[in-house]
């Protein structure tokens, strides 16, 4: 069992999320940074459909009640267990009565805490993800207990390149409505840097932006990684939690691993946008 | 026969494609959209898809299908829908109590839009709304067709807590918070139903959309009544066929 002793800034349980059930207006959730919650679960034997602990910025203290592998990647915080360091992308072996605690975010904004065999989190709509409103917790508390499963999936993944997510490119398409913009923004969006003013899981709000404007649409779908542009021509890219439609023109739509690049940036953070186009 | 107006494409992701109807709110547009839904919700290339009121975005399995062969796979089932995937469409009836305890911005709206309070719940209860699809929340309803002397401009500060089950009026829209949210509506009553089960993992909304919603006043006392039945799982819906 892993018993919660602190629930830390932002501690939630993800897998790949919630599919199939956006037409009733639940968004996807699952893992904001993809690609280290993949690393994760892979490094440890689980299949990358495993639910992780996704902790945010800092903070969660963790109890092992038997001795399991886990592997921690995505974020480098300040990680200890009983007092000892302890670094991403590697198996490591708890022993019973360790205590496994995360300081601050050193370099990136989430980390993922995969357990070997997986842990028990009810499964609601198809996905264990925490979302308020769905599942009864919407984030990890104090206290909160998980028992072990032990599931045996000796996984062949792939593992992908971890620092990968530290780069500040976005990789972007055109959206529906890029084309409502004025070449002097294109050439801006190309060109400068945005930087983050704030975030949570439903989306990433950046501090300059493009020229104001009276533009809006009929209430149309949107998806994790679409970048909408609001009257004050301020941008708002949608993450994982982000509603299922809205009514601000969608200039452009980030591709997976961007999401990923973007989910592992925080407050004052510089991105730069870069158009590509789809095959 | 369905499948008549011009529709358009767009390539939105790697795995997804943006269908586009004619920009414009109706209750025949949406109604193709679902019947459109339906055509293709088996198909084996479909992940899942999301409904605007005149668009479509569906996410496919691109490891499998081009974005060009779905797309000419989409236009085939276009051509060929026919009429029989049309639903015939329900009223869902839903209580509101519009009793002062239950309806926080009441007051400030009559005032502003300078109607009695009997005259908004009259204009608001006596009209269907046609359900055009959910989003914003799990199991809110964006419903169309509300009497235009009851739109508002939305409030210019959200309330930062809106209760479950809070009958609002936003813009040219009302519609129902199915759980507590910060909005920007005018809330001018609450229904005591569920609109959103979790646990329901075939049907977690409670009305399918392309059906239509009329709200039927309850005094506080029926509002308490019914509370308790949905609370013993024993509320059944009130629904009748539509006609034109």
């Amino acid at each position: 069992m892993i018993e919660v002793l602190d629930s830390g800034y932002h501690i939630t349980v993800q897998d790949r999320g919630r599919s199939g059930f956006s037409k009733f207006g639940v968004p996807v959730s699952g893992s904001m940074d993809y690609l280290s919650s993949n690393n994760a679960n892979s490094i440890v034997g689980n299949t990358i459909n495993e639910p992780v602990f996704e902790i945010a910025m800092m903070g969660g203290e963790f109890l092992f009640t038997e001795e399991v592998d886990i592997c921690i990647s995505g974020a480098v915080f300040e990680v200890k267990l009983n007092n000892n360091s302890i670094i991403n992308n590697t198996i490591i072996r708890v022993q019973k009565g360790d205590v496994l605690n995360f300081g601050k975010a050193l370099k990136g904004f989430r980390i993922y805490l995969a357990i070997s065999g997986g842990f028990k989190s009810d499964l609601i709509l198809k996905s264990c993800s925490y979302f308020d409103n769905i599942t009864p917790n919407s984030v990890v508390k104090k206290g909160d207990r998980f028992n072990l499963l032990r599931n045996k999936s000796k996984a062949c993944n792939f593992i992908n390149y971890p620092e990968l997510v530290f780069e500040n490119i976005i990789e972007v398409s055109k959206g529906p409505e890029f084309n409502l913009i004025n070449n002097d923004d294109v050439k801006l969006l190309q060109e400068q840097f945005f930087t983050v003013s704030s975030n949570n899981r439903m989306g990433y709000f950046f501090e300059n932006g493009l020229s104001s404007n009276s533009f809006s649409i009929i209430t149309s779908p949107v998806i994790p990684g679409t970048i909408q542009l609001t009257p004050s021509g301020k941008m708002i890219a949608l993450m994982k939690d982000g509603q299922v439609s809205g009514g601000y023109p969608r200039i452009l739509q980030m591709n997976y691993n961007s999401i990923s690049i973007l989910s592992q940036k925080k407050q004052g953070d510089r991105i730069r946008f870069k158009l590509i186009n789809l095959t | 026969m369905v499948g008549k107006y011009k529709i358009n494409f767009f390539h939105y992701s790697q795995n997804s494609i943006l269908v586009n109807w004619p920009q414009s709110i109706s209750p025949e547009i949406s109604s193709e959209i679902n019947s459109f839904c339906k055509a293709i919700y088996n198909g084996k290339n479909i992940i899942e898809f999301r409904k605007g009121y005149c668009s479509l975005l569906i996410q496919f399995n691109s490891e499998n299908i081009s974005y060009n062969r779905f797309r000419l796979y989409l236009i085939n089932i276009y051509d060929k829908l026919k009429e029989i995937n049309i639903v015939k469409p329900s009223v869902w009836e839903v209580p509101v109590c519009y009793d002062d305890k239950l309806s926080s911005d009441i007051k400030e709206y009559s005032k502003k839009i300078s109607l009695s309070k009997d005259e908004i719940i009259r204009l608001h209860s006596s009209k269907i709304y046609y359900l055009h699809m959910y989003g914003f929340l799990p199991g809110f309803m964006y419903l169309g067709g509300l009497d235009s002397k009851l739109q508002i401009t939305r409030k210019t500060i959200p309330s930062r807590r809106v209760l479950k089950g809070s009958v609002a009026i936003g813009g040219s829209q009302t519609g129902i918070y199915p759980s507590d949210s910060p909005g920007g509506w005018y809330v001018i009553g609450n229904t005591p139903i569920n609109l959103f089960d979790a646990s329901n993992l075939n049907q977690p909304v409670a009305i399918p959309d392309s059906n239509y919603v009329k709200f039927t006043p309850v005094s506080i006392e029926e509002y308490k009544l019914i509370k308790d039945e949905v609370k013993k799982s024993e509320y059944k819906f009130i629904k009748r066929e539509f006609n034109d």
